[in-house]
């Protein structure tokens, strides 16, 4: 047990979030930890953004991420392929 | 538009995911023992390319442990005084500066003011290894199109596009995806695909020659023309099966 970390036990729990979206049927999830502050606009911007995911060609949105936080304050520069989409 | 690819996540607070993504994860999980923290096992899975990553920009959620607003329960690390000011200096410059640092947003992209040194560095660094490039491909570079893209003047005066796949910015896997999308080109004669004239794979640099198209792809066109008319559409759905051809021509790709 010396080996669980307090990052293990949180890793664990979105992974258990994922075993929810099966059991339960879901389609698409919404998973945010505990300490998240949202923008004002965090419901209107979340569904533009999943409609250009589902409009724009040459994404395979059935098994798209969306990383919705940018705590770590890192410019779009740091994205591997500098392409939109 | 808000969604850019990425191959590596950033922070993982809050996202949203498809149920085939979760499962990627969940098969990822029971194969592998975990030993990361959350990000870097997700990171495992991007870079297998079974699950697509986007990053939502601008980002419409913050975690309060980065912030400064509390301490995290995952570290033992302490929140100083000086955090949360240095975070919110940090996403001021990024919000209101940032935007307004250049005209295009490829150029947005660089992460660097124009006319700091970083800027310059940055771009003199592309540009220099587009020119060693051409000079390579024994092309005359002629002007900077788009980031990694250059439109140059060949041996017999011929326009063509020079791609070159930037390494400090691009993963092992993106360098092997080019290739093998360049042998699948080469191997493809159609009129509705670009002709790859040579690819060139040099150490960790991969440079492709294509033909220049001067008014820019159907992304551009679509970028700068919205949707187009359901009548051009349909008048492209036509040609496609019509003017197909059988594959004829094939581009040479040297690897050293």
């Amino acid at each position: 047990m010396n080996a669980v970390q307090p990052r293990t036990s949180c890793c664990s729990k979105h992974l258990v979030a994922y075993q929810r979206m099966l059991r339960d049927g879901w389609n698409d999830a919404l998973v945010l930890e505990d300490d998240m502050f949202l923008s004002d606009d965090f419901v209107e911007a979340l569904n533009r953004s999943l409609e250009e995911l589902r409009s724009r060609a040459g994404i395979r949105a059935d098994v798209a991420y969306i990383s919705l936080e940018n705590s770590g304050l890192r410019p779009l520069s740091k994205i591997a392929t500098h392409e939109p989409g | 538009m808000t969604l850019y690819r990425a191959l590596k996540g950033r922070d993982t607070g809050a996202y949203w995911l498809t149920r085939k993504s979760a499962e990627q994860f969940l098969q990822r999980a029971e194969t592998a023992k975990i030993s990361e923290s959350t990000p870097f096992f997700q990171n495992i899975v991007f870079e297998s390319g079974a699950v697509e990553l986007y990053w939502r920009h601008p980002a419409i959620a913050e975690q309060g442990s980065h912030s400064g607003k509390f301490d995290s329960l995952v570290t033992a690390h302490r929140v100083g005084r000086m955090r949360r000011p240095r975070w919110l200096a940090r996403k001021a410059f990024q919000l209101y500066l940032r935007p307004f640092s250049t005209g295009s947003p490829a150029s947005r992209l660089t992460g660097h003011l124009p006319g700091t040194r970083g800027h310059c560095r940055a771009r003199g660094a592309a540009e220099g290894r587009i020119r060693r490039t051409a000079r390579d491909r024994r092309v005359a570079w002629c002007r900077r199109v788009r980031r990694g893209v250059s439109r140059a003047r060949s041996t017999p005066g011929r326009d063509v596009a020079l791609k070159v796949l930037d390494p400090a910015l691009s993963s092992r896997s993106g360098a092997d995806r080019l290739l093998d999308e360049a042998r699948l080109i080469a191997a493809t004669e159609h009129p509705n695909i670009v002709p790859l004239y040579e690819v060139d794979h040099q150490g960790d640099l991969v440079s492709l020659v294509m033909r220049f198209f001067p008014h820019g792809s159907l992304a551009d066109r679509l970028e700068r023309d919205g949707a187009l008319p359901p009548a051009t559409v349909a008048r492209l759905g036509i040609e496609w099966p019509t003017r197909s051809r059988p594959p004829t021509r094939r581009a040479s790709c040297t690897s050293t």
